[in-house]
């Protein structure tokens, strides 16, 4: 027989884990984060990698693009398909964005991990420019353990509380 | 034998139910979860190792210590003052036993804090988990803590007072950085030197760095903690008496 001080035991420190990773949450979430590509030159029918690796977390990223002189491609790897990339020349990007000269596109970074960003000049003439990335919104992993945290522990306190209400009740007949 | 480990389980119950709470404990690992240094680096590129070097002496290791004092403040002083330990010292074992026991068991339990929340930290900012990492981070941690640890115990014992023994550990860990801090500034006013004792120790273990303050912070956090836990120890057992 499970003791429902116990269950009731449980729920309160997972409840409390689901609030410090709450808090947690959101002061990652808050702030936004840039990185910018700095000026760079990209001669036509060429391929470079644009970003250092980077360990990034499951945020929204906004991608603005100010380039003159023609279009570029944006693929987005990650490490084992940098790795693959960069060995054999195959290429199987999380994300690919074909056709960007200026605007913003955006993109959701699907899980935490390095990831790495190739810039592919398809034309023939050469391609200056700057890319910035913004991170922006609350990190979905965080908020899902958040979440499963809060619902898990008052899960956990409710079962406590009727199983005690039960044993309590027993015991007065 | 069979006997003093039931006996022994029983004080380790006791000690647990007492001390570990279930709001107590729920509020440490919030702390601790919130406190962390994965709270301060969104993005970043390179090993775990660095980010708890570069976070030492951060929120983290204020909440940790706090919780360490207290809960040994209360495992020791508060047992004291309420009579609680009167009730454990007539059990059938022996007084240097009970010392060992409400010492180990409530350093496990915030060692076990302590890996669990360095466990999360170094998943969230490198996306991977490495239990050696984790491990030797908390045992560092630790280990810096056991002089506080350790002035919480003796002073909880001789005084028998749990806030005396609070105010005494907390009042040398802020003088002890604010020396810390006053040594860098005299080495350097330009580029701080980082000499909080948790970094140096962490320096030693992942990079083999020897410093200047390497073996003094060695001496007055770990053989200096022994001394001092070896006298309570002996003071517990030998002069302590309870009205």
């Amino acid at each position: 027989m499970i003791n429902p001080s116990k269950l009731h035991y449980i729920g309160i420190v997972v409840l409390m884990i689901g609030l410090g990773f709450s808090i947690l949450t959101i002061m990652r979430g808050l702030p936004t984060h840039i990185i910018s590509s700095s000026q760079f030159s990209l001669p036509g029918n060429f391929t470079i990698p644009l970003f250092t690796p980077s360990m990034w977390p499951p945020r929204n990223v906004r991608i603005s693009v100010h380039l003159s002189g023609g279009d570029i491609d944006l693929l987005f790897f990650d490490k084992p398909g940098f790795e693959s990339f960069s060995e054999s020349g195959d290429m199987v990007p999380v994300k690919e964005f074909k056709g960007l000269r200026r605007g913003v596109v955006n993109f959701e970074i699907p899980v935490r991990g390095e990831y790495f960003i190739v810039a592919r000049n398809s034309g023939a003439s050469t391609i200056d420019g700057e890319i910035v990335l913004t991170f922006w919104g609350f990190e979905k992993d965080l908020t899902t353990v958040s979440v499963a945290a809060f619902i898990l522990g008052a899960v956990f306190l409710v079962a406590g509380w009727l199983m005690g209400k039960q044993h309590s009740s027993k015991f007065s007949l | 034998m069979k006997l003093l480990n039931s006996r022994v389980s029983e004080i380790v119950r006791f000690e647990l139910e007492k001390i570990w709470s279930a709001p107590y404990l729920g509020i440490i690992l919030m702390l601790l979860i919130m406190g962390g240094p994965s709270n301060s680096a969104p993005i970043y590129v390179g090993p775990a190792s660095e980010v708890a070097s570069y976070s030492a002496g951060s929120l983290k290791a204020m909440f940790l210590l706090f919780v360490t004092v207290l809960t040994f403040a209360n495992s020791f002083g508060r047992d004291i003052e309420q009579g609680l330990l009167m009730g454990e010292l007539t059990l059938p074992v022996k007084k240097g036993v009970i010392f060992a026991v409400k010492l180990l068991a409530n350093f496990s339990i915030i060692l076990l804090i302590e890996l669990f929340t360095a466990f999360l930290s170094i998943w969230i900012v490198t996306a991977s988990i490495s239990p050696v990492l984790a491990a030797s981070i908390a045992l560092i941690d630790m280990a810096t803590l056991l002089l506080f640890i350790a002035l919480t115990i003796l002073v909880s014992i001789v005084l028998k007072s749990r806030f005396g023994a609070i105010i005494v550990a907390i009042t040398i860990y802020f003088f002890e950085n604010i020396l810390l801090f006053n040594i860098s500034l005299m080495m350097s006013t330009v580029n701080h030197l980082n000499i909080d004792p948790t970094y140096i120790l962490l320096r030693l273990v992942f990079y083999g760095e020897v410093t200047v303050y390497t073996w003094g912070i060695i001496f007055i956090h770990l053989f200096f903690p022994i001394a001092l836990l070896s006298f309570a120890y002996f003071f517990f057992k030998e002069v302590l008496q309870l009205d």
